[in-house]
This record gives C-alpha cells, structure tokens and sequence, in this order.
C-alpha cells in the first residue's frame, strides 16, 4: 500500500527560521511530517498520524569536524534528525502539551548560530559584486540583455544585502535579551 | 598577557557555562553533561544538544576542557588545569555573592 507523500516550495530567510520551525510542526498536527529536504527551499513530507512535533533546525557549515558525534549528541536527547537542506540540519522531537523542547537554551548560542550563517554568506558578497560590476561597465555594449542582466545583478545584491540586515537584526534582537 | 587576565577574560561565567564546568570536573559525555547540569541545578537549568555542542567546541578550543576518550560515537570531556583554575575564581565570586546575601537576607 503506497503511503500519501506531497513536496512543497517554500522560503524562509535565514532570520525566520522560528516560523520555519512553526510551520513544520503545524503540518505534523494535520499529519504531515517532514520527510527529506530537497534543494533550498523544497520540502518533502509524508502523510501519518497527526503528532505533536517540535521541530528545530541548526546551521553547520562543513567545518564540523565530528558529525558523527554532534548527531549522536542530538540523539541521546531525544532528537530525531530528519535531514539536511544545504548546511541547516533538521531535528524533531515529540511535544507533550505545554512544552517546548529546545535545542538551544540560551540565547548567546542562538546568536552564535545566526553568525555562523553570516560568515557562510560573507563569501557570496564578491561574487555577487564582481557580477554587478562587470554587468555594469559591459551595459554599453550589450544593448537589451546588458540591462537584463544589470537588473537581474542588482536585484540579488539587494536580496542579498536584504537577507544580511535581518540577520543582523535578529541577532541584536536576541543581544538585548542577555542580562549582564 | 598575565596568567591572572587569561582566567578573568572568562569571568563571569553564564549559569549554563558554569554548570557544565562543574559537570566535567570528572570525565563525562555529552548527554551526560545535561542530565547531571538538570540534577545539580535542581531543574533551574537545561542544556540543549545544540548549545552544548557550542559550548563543547569552544571550550575545547579555549583549552578550558579536554576530550579524554570517544566510545560509540560519544565524546568524553574532562576540564583542563586551566578550566579548573577558572571554576575556582568563579566559585570565589559566588562564595562573595553569598556572604553578601546571608548578610542581606535578615534586613529584607
């Protein structure tokens, strides 16, 4: 008997991971769950028995020596790791009504996360602005498609410088919250 | 830098820091860290994986703890001399606050 699957498109930006978070529980209390991550932004779910999930993502770049033991680490507390979409790796753990499992339980480690997303986007911003510049000084020449490609340049800087600000945003937000 | 500022840059310690300090004062793996943090703090405070983790790895890179052995997949840590002489001067704070408190406590 084939069991029901379904793939959904979605983007969150990096900073609203917590709504990523909201909206994959959801889903698993209408019996959908979190089955495999595809490339940013799809996710592919299959259909069960509603449940009470709670589910948390962490950013690891590939400079992680010890996978292996940061999994097992997850799972001795009780988190099922469910995937890996580029470098955010999904973890879900049943919730009993009124709780809220975490996986980090201060927020110096949350902003620590946020910044390692930051130092893994730093390096896209030459490139993004080597793609600007020749975009621009190549205008006069190619006409239609120099402006296309102009406008397609600015628009992911803008994008990218976009993504950054709320990063940094959410990070001085979680700042304030620490009492010294 | 004196041995007296390497040991102050750390101070005060946060209450999780401080607890799983405390936690590897003998060899102990992850998982094992936040359990005994949850009995010794009297469920005041919980550890999760990924700030353990955190925690773990910075640790190890300030030479504060040190990883003693690995067994299924499951890292041993144990704090260094140098981790222990940071507890030591936090304990000391602490051992200030309290008097202070104890004195306190009646005009309150």
């Amino acid at each position: 008997m084939e069991t029901d699957t379904c793939w959904k498109f979605r983007w969150f930006w990096a900073w609203q991971d917590d709504h990523e978070e909201e909206w994959l529980g959801s889903l698993s209390r209408e019996g959908w769950h979190l089955s495999e991550l595809g490339v940013p932004g799809v996710y592919y779910f299959r259909k069960g028995e509603p449940m009470r999930y709670a589910y948390r993502m962490d950013f690891q770049t590939s400079r992680m020596q010890d996978r292996e033991a940061y999994l097992q680490l997850f799972r001795d507390a009780g988190w099922e790791h469910v995937g890996k979409m580029s470098a955010w790796e999904y973890f879900r753990k049943e919730a009993k009504p009124g709780e809220e499992p975490e996986i980090f339980t201060d927020p110096e480690s949350k902003i620590l996360k946020y910044r390692r997303v930051l130092w893994f986007l730093v390096i896209f911003f030459p490139i993004l602005f080597i793609l600007f510049s020749t975009s621009w000084r190549h205008l006069p020449e190619r006409g239609e498609i120099g402006v296309a490609l102009l406008c397609i340049a600015v628009g992911l800087l803008l994008l990218y410088v976009f993504g950054m600000l709320g990063i940094l945003r959410r990070i001085g937000t979680l700042k304030q919250t620490i009492r010294k | 830098m004196t041995k007296a500022d390497e040991i102050q840059k750390y101070l005060p310690l946060t209450e999780s820091m401080f607890y799983v300090m405390l936690s590897l004062v003998e060899p102990l793996h992850g998982y094992g860290v936040m359990q005994k943090v949850e009995v010794i703090s009297r469920g005041s405070v919980t550890i999760g994986p990924g700030t353990l983790y955190g925690m773990f790895t910075s640790f190890e890179e300030e030479g504060l703890i040190a990883m003693v052995k690995e067994e299924e997949r499951r890292k041993s840590y144990l704090l260094t001399a140098k981790g222990r002489r940071v507890l030591s001067k936090q304990i000391e704070r602490l051992e200030i606050m309290n008097k202070c408190a104890a004195e306190f406590k009646n005009r309150l």
